[in-house]
């Protein structure tokens, strides 16, 4: 690249601080420029670049009034000079747009929030490639690097021998879900029509709304299937354009931000996921319908769903993840419910980049039976581990009133099984003001020493990945939009300062909307997030001595927990007598799938 | 024969796109191939400076029309890329296959516009129509006619305007002096012949060295290639004296400085004191059109106003010397009747 000759001229009274800005570029890629003073005449402009013999005339126009007139004065001059055959004219400025640019015959415009690098580009003739989002516009992975290695030996021994004891446990069990995660797989891989016999099997461990829908055509729930114009407007949407997303992050790498979708309709779920991929989101999660989960067996096709969640079918979820970006993470939850095993199946047929699995919590607070669901569980782990989906340990329970040291227990033993049996898991901490905390008051002074201690405390006992959710800032957000989106990106910049791997991010209306969540509303939070990104750079936030005391007192007493689990003999018997979270902390074994454990 | 004719305009909202429009309409009437394009921004709907609505493009089907990749409508199919940049993406050759509209992103620089006039003429398009922008002229030398919009845009009042379009036609018909388009001023008498390193006269310094090599040679011509500024070329008729031929490039590259009053003055004043004026090269001026309506900014946003279009019409008229028309009160007649004129010329 040979040095070129760059002609700063400020077509302004006075403004002239975004052209110093690009001369600073310029110099420092070693070209040689010269910078005007403002407010010459466009004659005087044109013969300074004659006179230096320049190839590269940068105006700068910061003032809107009477922008056009001069500046078309001096591209009509340069060109009757003849300078415009070998001298290339770019124009910057508060008030400057391609279109104008274009219109008022410049080669290039630069608009508000121009980096100093694309003009460098363009004045050496190269087109400018923004930074690729994702890792150099692919998909990161978020759990490279970590060992999962257990750093304390007794607490090693106690994971270990509970994780083991819990596969096997389960592995001489069986469910109905089970069962159909192995049937789908069959039917996946069977020729199409040919099912028949498969789909009468599968349909043995269904609850009959679900054996109503493939025997009577009656779609479960509030449901009904999309029609034809609307498959094509899906189909389409997978072939969109590519977005140009604006960043996130500032300097850090870290952390992959998350939204949650879940409309309950296929093609608003991809006009969601376009806003958030559009304000630099990096990656997705799908919401399912709560129904659905405490409702043996999936339905097939493609079906929009009247309320919130959309519904788990390969149709839907494959569509709406050939519309993502590809640098975009794509998340299906299985944590909690009764089709987990059969839901990671559809996930890794659809191409999912990640799942979450977390049998404590989906037996204590989301309603589904301990022993059934350490079952399922651990036929998911198991998928996640062959299918090579890295998962997070979710730990909602906190918000049901569990303190987080139990919560963390349970994440612990259900990270360590994923280990067991060779799966990546994630450990997701809540960054939230829980019922805990606000009964014993850890948070009275401020957010910062509790979310910190608690990333402190998982970091000293495991080598894992952190992913904060989910979403952080849970239990801060108000109905007003301002704070929510404010206070969302103090938690993002606290996790952040953590160097954490991920978070996950609600919108300001998702604690209030009581229903339907507004795309603007997730520009929030990610704008807001992005600006306390910028804010904080690669500087952080400075939790007071408490957060390491409290680190100190969680691993303690995590430890305790774990050995009074393995003492109880099983994990399942552990669950029943509330050891990881009881009625005392708001958490009762779930009822949903009870009595469906059955012996191989 | 194939040829180009611009529109243009002596300020924004004069009403090219008016005029463009309804030669677009005759053309297609007269079953005549047509091609399109703009020297700068034209069709969006509504205009990025004013917010005021713009009157669309409309293309009959088959016009081909030369605009950036960017700025194609689905019913322009391309034909061709080409590497002639703009601010807003690269050109190309499209083909409106069904009746639709455009947006026009077109070649900024005369090279450019020669490029794709050839282009276009080559995929058939026997007139090609060049969409001007702004007040900006200079590029239009690729073309081989012109019609210049004016109007209350530019200035509000009517004698002014008639003054400015007269002084416009007159540069226009400086004679023609056909040379080898050298692009330096340079002085030439019987002490020989000496070149400056200067593109155009842009600067009184320039111009006393000038006049100073002019002296030393006895210069019988001087050749004033580019712009002029008013200033330097009143520097430099003031030490000139003798009879002398003054060759400028063309009559719109001495409107490119936006002030054609003060130019042709000064043209005006360098001829009453005996020195031949020519130009090397030139193109038609065929008409001008005129447009009494007017954006005004009212209460922070614009507005349209009209002033009364047969003052304007009638002045215009008067000063021009060439045929003047308001293309919505009177139609395209002669306005249109020009430009087959020169089709039939050519
Ligand atoms: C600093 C400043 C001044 C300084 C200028 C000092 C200097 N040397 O530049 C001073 C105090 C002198 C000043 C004076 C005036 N100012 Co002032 N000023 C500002 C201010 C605060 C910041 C502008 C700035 O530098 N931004 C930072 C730069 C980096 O941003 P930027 O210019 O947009 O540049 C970016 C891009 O646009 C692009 N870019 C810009 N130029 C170029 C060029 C190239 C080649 C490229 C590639 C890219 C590029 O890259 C940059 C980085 O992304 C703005 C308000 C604001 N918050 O923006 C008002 C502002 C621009 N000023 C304004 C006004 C009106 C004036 C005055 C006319 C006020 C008056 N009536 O007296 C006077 C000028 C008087 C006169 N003689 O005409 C208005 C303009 C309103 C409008 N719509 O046009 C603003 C917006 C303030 C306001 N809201 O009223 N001003």
């Amino acid at each position: 690249m040979g040095e070129r000759r760059v002609l700063l001229a400020p077509l302004d009274p006075v403004h002239d601080v975004g052209l110093k800005m690009v001369k600073r570029a310029l110099d420092e890629a070693g070209h040689a420029t010269i910078l005007l003073p403002p407010d010459l005449p466009v004659e005087e402009i044109v013969r300074r670049a004659v006179e230096h013999q320049v190839d590269t005339v940068l105006v700068g126009r910061t003032l809107g009034y009477n922008v056009p007139e001069e500046l078309a004065r001096l591209v009509d001059v340069m060109e009757a000079t003849g300078l415009r055959s070998r001298v290339r004219l770019g124009v910057g400025g508060m008030a400057v747009r391609p279109e104008l640019a274009a219109e008022l015959g410049f080669d290039r415009g630069f608009g508000p929030g121009t980096t100093p690098a694309e003009a460098v580009a363009f004045v050496e003739g190269r087109d400018y490639q923004p930074p690729a989002p994702g890792e150099g516009g692919r998909k990161p992975d978020l759990t490279a690097g970590y060992s999962y290695r257990v750093h304390d030996p007794g607490i090693a021994r106690t994971l270990e021998t509970i994780a083991a004891g819990t596969v096997a446990w389960a592995r001489e069990r069986t469910t109905p879900g089970v069962e159909r995660a192995r049937i789908r797989r069959q039917l996946l891989a069977a020729d199409p029509g040919s099912g028949a016999e498969l789909r009468q099997e599968y349909l043995t461990h269904c609850d009959p709304r679900i054996q109503a829908f493939y025997r009577e055509g009656v779609p479960a729930g509030r449901t009904r299937p999309l029609r034809r114009e609307e498959i094509l407007a899906l189909e389409s949407a997978a072939g969109a354009r590519r977005l140009e997303p604006l960043r996130l992050r500032h300097r850090r790498s870290r952390p992959a931000v998350f939204v949650q979708y879940g409309t309950g309709c296929p093609l608003m779920d991809i006009a969601h996921n376009r806003v958030g991929e559009g304000w630099g989101a990096d990656g997705l999660v799908h919401f399912d319908p709560s129904w659905s989960a405490r409702c043996e067996g999936l339905m097939e096709g493609y079906h929009t769903h009247e309320e919130d969640g959309s519904l788990l079918t390969l149709e839907n979820l494959s569509a709406v993840g050939a519309a993502r970006q590809p640098w975009t993470l794509w998340q299906v939850r299985a944590h909690r419910g009764l089709n987990t095993p059969e839901t990671v199946v559809l996930a890794a047929a659809a191409g999912a980049d990640l799942t979450k699995v977390n049998m404590v919590y989906g037996s204590l607070g989301a309603g589904t039976d301990p022993g059934r669901l350490l079952v399922d569980g651990v036929e998911c782990l198991a998928l996640a581990a062959e299918f090579g989906l890295p998962l997070d340990v979710v730990t909602n329970e906190e918000l049901c009133g569990v303190p987080a040291a139990k919560a963390f227990a349970g994440m612990l033993i259900v990270a360590a099984i994923a280990v067991h049996l060779g799966a990546r898991p994630l450990l997701q901490p809540l960054f939230c003001l829980s019922p805990d905390v606000m009964v014993n008051g850890q948070m009275d002074d401020n957010f910062l020493d509790y979310n910190a201690a608690k990333v402190h405390a998982l970091r000293a006992i495991m080598d894992a990945p952190i992913w904060p959710g989910a979403p952080i800032g849970f239990l801060t957000h108000t109905e007003d939009r301002v704070q929510s989106a404010v206070t969302t990106a103090l938690h993002a910049a606290l996790a952040s300062s953590l160097d954490v791997d991920a978070i996950t991010i609600a919108s300001t209306d998702e604690a209030y909307s009581g229903g339907a969540i507004a795309a603007a509303s997730r520009v929030d939070t990610l704008r807001a997030t992005a600006e306390a990104f910028r804010f904080f750079g690669s500087a952080g936030m400075a939790p007071t001595g408490r957060a390491r005391e409290w680190a100190g007192e969680l691993v303690e007493a995590i430890g305790r927990i774990l050995e009074a689990v393995l003492a109880r003999g099983t994990l399942e018997v552990a669950l029943y007598q509330g050891l990881l979270g009881g009625p005392g902390d708001g958490a009762y074994p779930g009822r949903a799938g009870r009595g469906t454990v059955s012996r191989r | 024969m194939k040829l180009a004719v611009g529109v243009a305009g002596t300020a924004k909202n004069t009403g090219k796109t008016t005029v463009l429009r309804v030669l677009l309409a005759e053309a297609a009437a007269a079953g005549i191939p047509v091609g399109l394009t703009s020297i700068g921004y034209d069709g969006e709907d509504l205009d990025h400076v004013t917010g005021l609505p713009k009157p669309r493009i409309a293309v009959p089907r088959g016009t081909w029309v030369a605009t950036a990749q960017t700025a194609l409508r689905p019913e322009l199919e391309v034909a061709e890329s080409t590497a002639v940049e703009t601010a807003v993406g690269r050109v190309a050759l499209a083909r409106a296959v069904r009746p639709g509209r455009a947006v026009l992103a077109g070649p900024a620089t005369a090279g450019g516009l020669t490029e794709v006039i050839a282009r276009l003429h080559r995929r058939g398009a026997r007139l090609v129509l060049v969409d001007g922008a702004f007040g900006r002229l200079a590029p239009m030398t690729a073309a081989d006619g012109l019609i210049i919009a004016t109007g209350a845009a530019r200035h509000r009042e009517p004698k002014l305007l008639a003054r400015e379009a007269g002084a416009i036609a007159t540069l226009f018909r400086l004679p023609r002096w056909p040379g080898d388009g050298h692009p330096r001023l340079r002085v030439s008498g019987p002490g020989g012949e000496r070149v400056l390193p200067y593109p155009a006269l842009l600067d009184p310094a320039w111009a006393d060295e000038l006049a100073a090599e002019a002296a030393a040679v006895g210069a019988r011509e001087i050749h004033l290639p580019g712009s002029v500024s008013r200033e330097a070329l009143g520097r430099l008729g003031s030490q000139l004296d003798g009879p002398l031929k003054l060759v400028f490039s063309h009559p719109l590259h001495l409107l490119a400085p936006g002030e054609p009053l003060a130019v042709a003055e000064a043209l005006a004043a360098l001829a009453g004191r005996g020195f031949e004026l020519g130009v090397e090269r030139g193109l038609s001026l065929l008409a001008f059109t005129i447009n009494p309506r007017y954006p005004v900014r009212a209460g922070g946003a614009y507005q349209w106003r009209a002033g009364d279009g047969g003052r304007l019409l009638a002045a215009v008229r008067q000063a021009a010397g060439v045929p003047v028309s308001d293309v919505v009160a009177e139609g395209p007649a002669v306005v249109w009747a020009e430009v087959q004129r020169l089709l039939g010329r050519q």
